[in-house]
């Protein structure tokens, strides 16, 4: 796999976690209100992931 | 809302949406190609924004909160990796002529044509609810808009013979289904921009026209007590969310629509790159205002969440923006249908029908059979939305827009573990593929068509409650217990575990055909796709295979392939000529494209007179393959080895050659100086013999001479054989710790006739401690003396002069004793500094003075045997300056201890 792909692959990976682990814990803490903690972290992630994915455009 | 209005938005966007799909065609057919950018790539892959996704999210974020999110979290996720993941299923398609994932998993598990229709009967059964999915959100939407539907017409069946005739329109073109069609995916592109903008221009007006931003329609929810759209109120939990994700991220693969778009369709794989970003970008943006708008709705006290995206600017009479989100949500639904159409359609066709057909009806078909394929195509589209839209007059209506999609999903992710194994498992096997389909397959069903069946009425409710036959353990909502997952989730972890252990399990144990592990072999290893034998083999002539492409392609096509193999020979082909595996191979690829890889290897057979390839034919090309690939890693390994070689030889010949010429420049050296001595004594010997009549003095004179010449001679000889011994390493020191002032005072003493006879000012300066090094003692005794007779033989004869000093010095960062010889003779010029201590090298300029020419050579190596080193510089008394460094013994030793 080239330079760019392992790159993706690392990406790929922390994604899982940023989208999956806080929301473990907002799950499982239901006196955590879910509003509007947890759409601010999700959105956050995911615009970080697109702005990492763009600075990847040039690679394969 | 008037119906007239709305009824005639809805035309005029259908024929906006025809007109842009004819425009793109018709450039396609002028050679321009408006569809081959990433820009319009990216935006006919918004097609996984469905009506679901317009109308659903907003229901499902009103009920469960953020739970509607994973479904665009996974595809986000496999975005990120699409230039590697969906770029290796493009380069296996294009290679293939593969159309659809059904194909794609055919070819891949040895072309049969089992696991084809398994596959497609599987893709279409999942297909189907997702399409009346549509159908009904676009029946909502006039309902909602038209209360009561003062139309009176069956708008689901007008919505689904305007999107069929679409699809056939657009779709059905051309018989060759790896031929890009610009005209839809134009269309495509465009819906997936309307309903963007729509869906934003809806989010802005709820958030900040109704409301003074996110914070304030927060703020507002929280006073007027709106419970807060959180994951509590799902009851499903991080296990729920987690496999959301990953079903959504597996789906993105294997929908018929998305391979339709993204591996069919794509015309550039670079593309993907773009797409990598562009596409969840594009996610993020339709989803953005998802939440506010749920919560506008509940604080709007609206009944149902699927509609409040319509409902919202009605109720607040923006009829503009009502329209233009209506219209938003008919771009997500015909977008879809028209694109599932051309897909299930293609699959119907070339994996079920076509086989069948070929099977049992193939002394009836007709000569050219491209016009049969295109109908057989046009009346499974027609027989997939009739299917369609008969679900949803029956079943559909009891659930929810989002539930229906995720039961869709979760039946269409049984086919990715075949697919992802095969791209990437050598070892997956057709019985193992087979197998886990069926069985993941058969459990989705059990565990949530069932429920749905069950809760329609059509089955016993108790078997939800009580399992069937009374056994709880059983039951399709709570199998073996698994209880506290949402019912997708459940079925999900069931039949998506069922199908991994399968497909792993068959693989292991059922023992591959050869045919499969070549299939494999060459599958997974693209770098070696275009050099391996083909696994087409038989005798067949160019006009039989001309027939064949005629019949199944079309004339247009088989005329590319005639003329491409005329190029290739470098003549015309005539029909008698054989075809050779390069035609066959394209041949089989082109028929692939047309009617289904499965298919096409029977038509292939048929035509190459049924020579499937016996186990050793098979086993001898397997043969072929991993020999060639063996033969040419070894041959790549031995032509490095060689080129290192040769580099090496070349540079070991060059060093030979200046060694030979260092040994004829120094046995000619060597000659003269033997010579010089050797003529001396004959001449003076044989005068004596001959003139007895010389003097005594004159006698004594010439004895002297001789004398002096045969020491002289004796030197040279000395000093050859200690170069010789020295050179090859085998000059015997004897070391041993000296103390450097007595070396130096014992070296004095022994030159002191020499500087008195010149007489010469020497001065001496020695410390006044001990100066510890180890060396020969012999050996540092014949150096020093060399450098004084040296500096001896240099100095003036008037005012000559002559120090030497020995004081500490640095070594390579070590301590060392230096001792320096000065004079103040003519010295050394700076550009034979080096050169003076070569071989019969001495200083130029002036008379050669006497010496062999040896003695600094000597002198340097000898040093050098010591661990020191010697060199020349000028001397601050104006000659030259010899500097015999050696290491200071006592910090060595005490390094070493």
């Amino acid at each position: 796999m080239s330079l760019g792909g392992r790159r993706r692959l690392l990406l790929f990976l922390l994604g899982i976690i940023a989208f999956g682990y806080p929301m473990a814990v907002v799950i499982d803490d239901l006196s955590v209100p879910a509003l509007p903690l947890a759409p601010l972290w999700l959105f956050g992630v995911w615009a970080v992931l697109i702005v990492f994915a763009y600075r990847l455009r040039k690679r394969g | 809302m008037s119906a007239s209005l709305v009824i005639g938005a809805a035309l005029l966007y259908m024929a906006v949406l025809f007109a842009v799909a004819a425009w793109g065609d018709q450039q396609a057919r002028l050679g321009k190609l408006p569809t081959f950018s990433p820009w319009v790539y990216t935006l006919s892959l918004a097609v996984y924004c469905t009506a679901w996704t317009f109308y659903g999210s907003v229901g499902l974020a009103a009920t469960v909160g953020l739970d509607f999110l994973p479904i665009y979290l996974g595809p986000t996720l496999i975005f990120l990796i699409a230039p590697w993941l969906i770029g290796r299923m493009i380069r296996v398609s294009k290679d293939y002529g593969i159309t659809s994932v059904p194909d794609l998993i055919a070819a891949r598990y040895g072309r049969s044509a089992t696991l084809a229709a398994t596959a497609t009967l599987v893709a279409v059964t999942a297909c189907v609810p997702y399409i009346a999915l549509q159908l009904k959100a676009v029946v909502i939407s006039v309902q909602t808009l038209l209360e009561p539907n003062t139309w009176g017409v069956d708008v689901a069946l007008v919505a689904a013979i305007a999107l069929g005739l679409f699809a056939i329109l657009f779709g059905t073109r051309r018989v060759t289904v790896s031929d890009q069609r610009h005209g839809i995916v134009l269309a495509v592109a465009f819906e997936s921009l309307i309903k963007l903008f729509a869906f934003l221009a809806l989010g802005l007006f709820v958030t900040f026209g109704l409301y003074d931003g996110p914070w304030a329609l927060w703020e507002a929810a929280k006073a007027a007590g709106t419970p807060p759209l959180s994951f509590a109120e799902s009851g499903a939990g991080y296990a729920n969310w987690m496999l959301i994700t990953l079903l959504s991220a597996l789906a993105i693969l294997v929908l018929p629509r998305q391979f339709q778009v993204a591996v069919v369709e794509n015309q550039d794989p670079s593309h993907l790159r773009t797409a990598s970003w562009l596409f969840p970008l594009y996610l993020l943006a339709i989803n953005v205002f998802v939440l506010p708008v749920a919560l506008a709705g509940r604080l709007a006290g609206l009944p149902n969440g699927d509609t409040y995206v319509l409902l919202l600017p009605l109720n607040a009479d923006a009829t503009a923006l009502t329209l233009f989100v209506f219209l938003g949500g008919l771009s997500a639904a015909t977008a879809m249908v028209i694109v599932s159409s051309v897909a299930c359609g293609t699959m119907i066709a070339n994996d079920i029908v076509v086989p069948l057909l070929l099977r049992y009806g193939k002394e009836k078909l007709a000569e050219d059979l491209s016009p049969l394929l295109l109908r057989i195509r046009r009346l499974s589209i027609v027989g997939l939305l009739t299917t369609a839209y008969l679900f949803m007059q029956n079943l559909v209506f009891d659930y929810g827009l989002a539930s229906i999609g995720l039961v869709a999903f979760s039946g269409i992710v049984q086919l990715a573990p075949a697919v992802l194994l095969g791209l990437f498992w050598r070892e997956a096997q057709r019985g193992g593929a087979l197998v886990g389909i069926l069985t993941g397959t058969a459990l989705w069903a059990y565990c949530l068509i069932v429920p749905m069946i069950a809760s329609a009425g059509w089955l016993d409710g108790r078997l939800l409650t009580a399992g069937p036959f009374g056994i709880e353990a059983l039951r399709p909502t709570g199998l073996f217990g698994l209880d506290g997952l949402s019912p997708v989730a459940h079925a999900l972890l069931w039949s998506l575990g069922a199908n991994v252990t399968c497909i792993v399990l068959g693989s292991l144990i059922v023992q591959p055909r050869a045919i499969d592990r070549v299939q494999a072999a060459l599958f997974l290893d693209e770098d070696r796709r275009d050099e391996a034998p083909s696994l087409v083999r038989g005798d067949a002539s160019m006009g039989a295979v001309r027939h064949m492409l005629r019949r199944f392609v079309g004339a247009e096509d088989e005329r590319l392939v005639v003329e491409a193999a005329s190029r290739r020979l470098g003549r015309p082909v005539g029909d008698n000529d054989d075809a050779d595996a390069e035609v066959l191979r394209a041949a089989e690829r082109l028929l692939g494209s047309s009617i289904g890889s499965a298919s096409a290897r029977v038509v292939m057979e048929s035509v190459i007179g049924r020579q499937t390839l016996s186990p050793v034919e098979v086993m001898t090309l397997l043969d072929e393959t991993s020999k060639l690939v063996r033969y040419s890693h070894r041959l790549e390994t031995k032509s490095k080895a060689l080129e290192q070689a040769t580099a090496a030889l070349q540079e070991a010949n060059a060093r030979l050659q200046a060694l030979d010429r260092l040994k004829d420049e120094f046995v000619a050296t060597v000659s003269h100086e033997l010579r010089t001595p050797l003529t001396s004594i004959r001449a003076f010997t044989e005068i004596l013999k001959d003139s007895p009549d010389l003097s005594l003095q004159e006698r004594q004179e010439f004895l002297g001479i001789v004398a002096r010449e045969t020491a002289r001679l004796t030197r040279l000889i000395d000093d050859l054989l200690d170069i010789a011994k020295l050179e090859a390493g085998e000059l015997r020191l004897e070391l041993e710790e000296q103390d450097m002032r007595d070396v130096v005072t014992a070296a004095v003493d022994a030159s002191r006739g020499l500087v008195d006879a010149k007489q010469l000012t020497m001065n001496v300066q020695l410390p006044d401690k001990p100066v510890p090094v180890r060396v020969d003692p012999d050996r540092i005794h014949q150096v020093i003396l060399n450098l004084v007779s040296n500096a001896v033989k240099f100095a003036p004869a008037a005012d000559g002069r002559l120090d030497l000093t020995l004081a500490p010095a640095e070594r390579a960062g070590s301590p060392a004793w230096r001792l320096s010889v000065d004079d103040n003779g003519p010295g050394v010029p700076e550009n034979e500094r080096d050169r003076i201590f070569g071989k019969f090298q001495q200083a130029t300029g002036g008379d050669r003075p006497p010496g062999t020419g040896l003695g600094l050579t000597i002198a340097r190596q000898l040093v050098e045997a010591f661990g020191g080193a010697l060199t020349v510089d000028r001397s601050p008394l104006g000659g030259a300056s010899f500097r015999l460094t050696l290491p200071n013994y006592e910090a060595v030793a005490a390094a070493a201890s």
